[in-house]
């Protein structure tokens, strides 16, 4: 049986293009113009995912997410907005949300396919996921891999547009994964970390990287799982909001500035956690500033 | 025993012999020729035998003759008493001979007496002629005395007087400075309109020289905005005293303050005008409405780029639909096709909507509909973050008619729903209402449930550059041009807030006509 999704659009233009997309992927698609009907088709019908806009008339997107997310606790949704994505930080860490899609111009069909397909299979790990091509791993033992790691990676790819915010945004992730992820060192007393660490085989820092004809990828995985959803949207959220002055709420806060930095450097930032198991973040880069300027959220968290 | 006093009769210090009216009292003088020779030279005599029994009534007299004998035993004590019986009139003393007094008393005896007279002198005729220039002399002391007296208060009349005429000239010259250095007109005119004064500053506004001009009427001399002001609060002959108008002559934008100047007695006895240049503040009001505008554009660019967000990723999408399937039919191009042409006009809309705010025709006045300016307002600003946890509730008439500029409309209510949405701060409720009135005018009603306005602020919120927001926020300026706009076309704004309500009534017109609201 294919998996059902209910998508909610005050758009009928996008819910015939989606519905359309969606059957062809092989999902059985019912749509709703409004939040209201929508509660009324979950109550009729079985759905695996919810796919709801965010402003329409009447009741808004992350309402609707919330009432439903009550009603069924099982049920998976994601909201989708043609607005940007950085605006709806502050809702979505009040209300958990951790995938917002953007609806990009040109339409990015197969990034919402890639979404759909995570959240439905919960199978999110491993860049392959999201590189069509050949990817190469090394991994990181000690403190002293994380250097010459960040330099293999940016002469392998080649032509990464903003070099050094990317490499800038990458040893951030890897230096977290390391010390946060492996080592769990707290980030308000940097000044007692050691710079000198070995790391367990069980605290082996994992990094893959490769590029496809769209985009080029860096994934940096731990094999902890330390890092939870609610930190990220709180981090997220510290350092998009502004105070009556015009400066961010995280302005001074001791960490917690690098999640929020490499977001905002890269076009993708995906971070997958399996709960003390893993956490893996993506990041990815499209070629000549495609899909620029749209951030939508996606953090998978199982 | 009472004499009738004669005081005001005024005598000449040289008249010679004294005249009948020098009332003289005899004190103890038993000589029985004394008075008679008094009396025969026209003298009023009055005797009594000692101090003690005379009538305790303070008298007026011409002289005192006191018997010698009287003064014995305490020549000084008794001669205290005698001078307090009247302190103005000379005592003389009277003996036989000048044997009669002893040495040792004649010293005592002589200070503050006028002179000795002999009985023995009586009948030659030198007791009298003594007594005449004792008189004399009396008078004449007592005529120094008093132009002495005079002379004084004329002197002090003198610096009293020069000290007033100083202060009169220093407030003169004060007032003179006053008027030529303050920067404001000041004219001053009487009941019957006569220009009494008129200073630089209120000559130059006016644009007249330094012509006399005072005493002639304002009518002569006043633009027609000014006279028909100065004629209004001329008119009105009651105690008001104070008006501000504001008018416009030439070029210049002018703030006149009229002050209906009272007597004594609380009637108008001329008006003070007071003529301020304000043209430098309006245009700098004007620019920063201008100002006001762009940043309200701003939003408005950032709210359109947002909404063709839409339309663009719908078109992308449909495109790449069809590019990417392999059955092409003519039917899914023509339907892929609608939809584009669709999304393609929607995006000029929203572009072309900006372009008409954006278009600064004055008095482009047109008839628009109410819910369209309303929607087009709440289309630039629902993007925003503030509007996602408020809910809009319409109660709508949709064919109530707008008169006027279009583009002001927009930005009335783009104000009054950013405003709505900042009060709420989080999850609300805006109810928008559209409503007909019989006097061809619409009303438009903004609700938020929010905590309301500060009652004290209430009647402040429309000033220019009043804001509760936080520095940074806004800038004050959005409710006055709200108020600005509506009253310029012609039409009212009014509010009330409580908490939970605050609610913002625009009426505009609907018609060409000015309506009266």
């Amino acid at each position: 049986m294919s998996e059902r999704i209910l998508i909610v659009d005050d758009e009928p233009d996008l819910l015939e293009i989606l519905h359309e997309f969606l059957t062809d992927q092989g999902y059985s698609v019912l749509c709703a113009p409004h939040a209201d009907a929508a509660l009324d088709m979950l109550e009729r019908e079985p759905i695996d995912l919810m796919i709801s806009d965010i402003n329409m008339p009447g009741k808004k997107g992350f309402e609707l997410v919330a009432e439903a997310k009550q009603l069924y606790p099982a049920l998976k949704t994601a909201l989708i907005t043609a607005y940007d994505v950085r605006e709806y930080v502050q809702l979505a860490q009040r209300y958990n949300v951790g995938n917002i899609i953007a609806k990009t111009t040109p339409f990015n069909f197969d990034e919402l396919s890639l979404l759909i397909r995570n959240i439905i299979t919960e199978d999110v790990f491993g860049l392959s996921r999201y590189i069509n091509g050949p990817v190469s791993t090394r991994t990181i033992r000690c403190s002293g891999d994380i250097e010459p790691a960040i330099l293999q990676i940016v002469n392998e790819i080649p032509g990464v547009l903003h070099k050094r915010r990317f490499r800038q945004a990458l040893g951030e992730i890897i230096v977290n994964a390391v010390y946060y992820g492996a080592k769990s060192e707290r980030g308000d007393q940097k000044s007692q970390w050691n710079f000198d660490v070995e790391l367990e085989p069980d605290e082996e820092v994992i990094v893959t990287w490769g590029r496809d004809s769209e985009k080029n990828g860096v994934s940096v995985r731990d094999q902890k799982g330390r890092l939870t959803k609610g930190d990220v949207l709180y981090w997220l959220e510290r350092n998009t909001t502004k105070d009556s002055n015009g400066l961010s709420l995280g302005l001074f806060d001791e960490h917690g500035k690098g999640i929020f930095i490499t977001r905002e450097s890269i076009d993708r930032l995906i971070i997958n956690i399996r709960r003390y198991k893993a956490t893996e973040i993506v990041m990815l880069n499209y070629h000549e500033g495609l899909y620029n300027g749209y951030r939508p959220l996606w953090i998978h968290e199982f | 025993m009472r004499f009738s006093a004669q005081k005001t009769h005024s005598v000449s210090p040289f008249q010679h012999p004294p005249p009948s009216i020098a009332r003289i009292l005899l004190l103890g003088i038993s000589n029985d020729s004394v008075p008679r020779r008094l009396r025969k030279h026209g003298y009023e005599c009055f005797l009594a035998e000692n101090i003690d029994t005379l009538d305790p009534q303070p008298e007026s007299w011409g002289l005192i003759l006191v018997d010698h004998t009287l003064l014995a035993p305490d020549p000084c004590s008794t001669l205290d008493r005698i001078f307090r019986i009247d302190s103005e009139a000379p005592v003389c003393i009277c003996q036989e001979t000048p044997a009669d007094f002893s040495s040792d008393t004649l010293e005592v005896t002589l200070q503050g007496t006028a002179d000795v007279l002999y009985y023995g002198e009586i009948d030659n005729g030198l007791f009298i002629k003594r007594m005449d220039n004792v008189l004399v002399h009396n008078r004449l002391k007592n005529h120094l005395r008093k132009q002495q007296d005079h002379l004084h208060e004329q002197q002090r009349l003198h610096r009293e007087l020069s000290l007033q005429t100083h202060v009169a000239d220093h407030e003169r010259e004060l007032n003179a400075n006053i008027l030529a250095s303050i920067g404001s007109g000041v004219i001053i005119l009487d009941p019957k309109g006569l220009i009494m004064l008129l200073n630089n500053p209120a000559r130059s506004i006016l644009g007249c020289g330094q012509d006399a001009l005072l005493g002639r009427p304002y009518t002569r001399l006043f633009p027609k905005a000014l006279s028909r002001v100065v004629t209004h609060h001329l008119a009105l002959k009651t105690d008001k005293v104070s008006e501000v108008d504001r008018l416009r002559i030439g070029h210049r934008h002018l703030q006149v303050s009229s002050y209906t100047m009272l007597d004594s007695r609380h009637r108008p006895s001329g008006l003070l005008l007071f003529l301020q240049d304000i043209t430098k503040q309006e245009e700098t009001q004007l620019q920063l409405y201008r100002a006001e505008k762009l940043a309200t554009i701003g939003t408005m660019m950032s709210g359109i780029s947002h909404e063709l967000r839409n339309p663009l990723a719908i078109i992308s999408a449909r495109c790449q639909m069809v590019l990417a399937k392999g059955d092409i039919t003519p039917q899914t191009v023509q339907h892929a096709f609608e939809s584009i042409q669709n999304q393609t006009e929607r995006s000029a809309q929203i572009v072309n909507g900006v372009l008409d705010f954006t278009r600064q025709r004055s008095g482009q006045a047109g008839y628009h509909t109410a819910v369209q300016i309303l929607e087009e307002a709440l289309s630039y600003v629902q993007y925003q973050n503030a509007f996602d946890a408020i809910a809009i509730t319409r109660q709508i008439d949709p064919e109530a008619e707008v008169f006027g500029d279009r583009s002001r409309y927009v930005q009335v209510f783009l104000n009054l729903l950013s405003n709505a949405a900042d009060a709420i701060a989080g999850k609300g409720t805006i109810q928008l209402g559209i409503s007909r009135t019989e006097r061809s005018t619409t009303i438009i009603e903004v609700v938020d449930d929010g905590p309301g306005i500060d009652t004290n602020v209430l009647p402040k919120i429309t000033d220019p550059f009043f804001t509760t927001k936080d520095p940074g926020k806004g800038t004050g300026l959005g409710l006055a041009i709200v108020n600005k706009v509506v009253n310029e076309s012609g039409g009212r704004l009014q509010y009330r807030s409580l908490p939970g309500e605050t609610v913002f009534v625009v009426e505009l017109p609907s018609s060409r006509r000015k309506p009266h609201v």
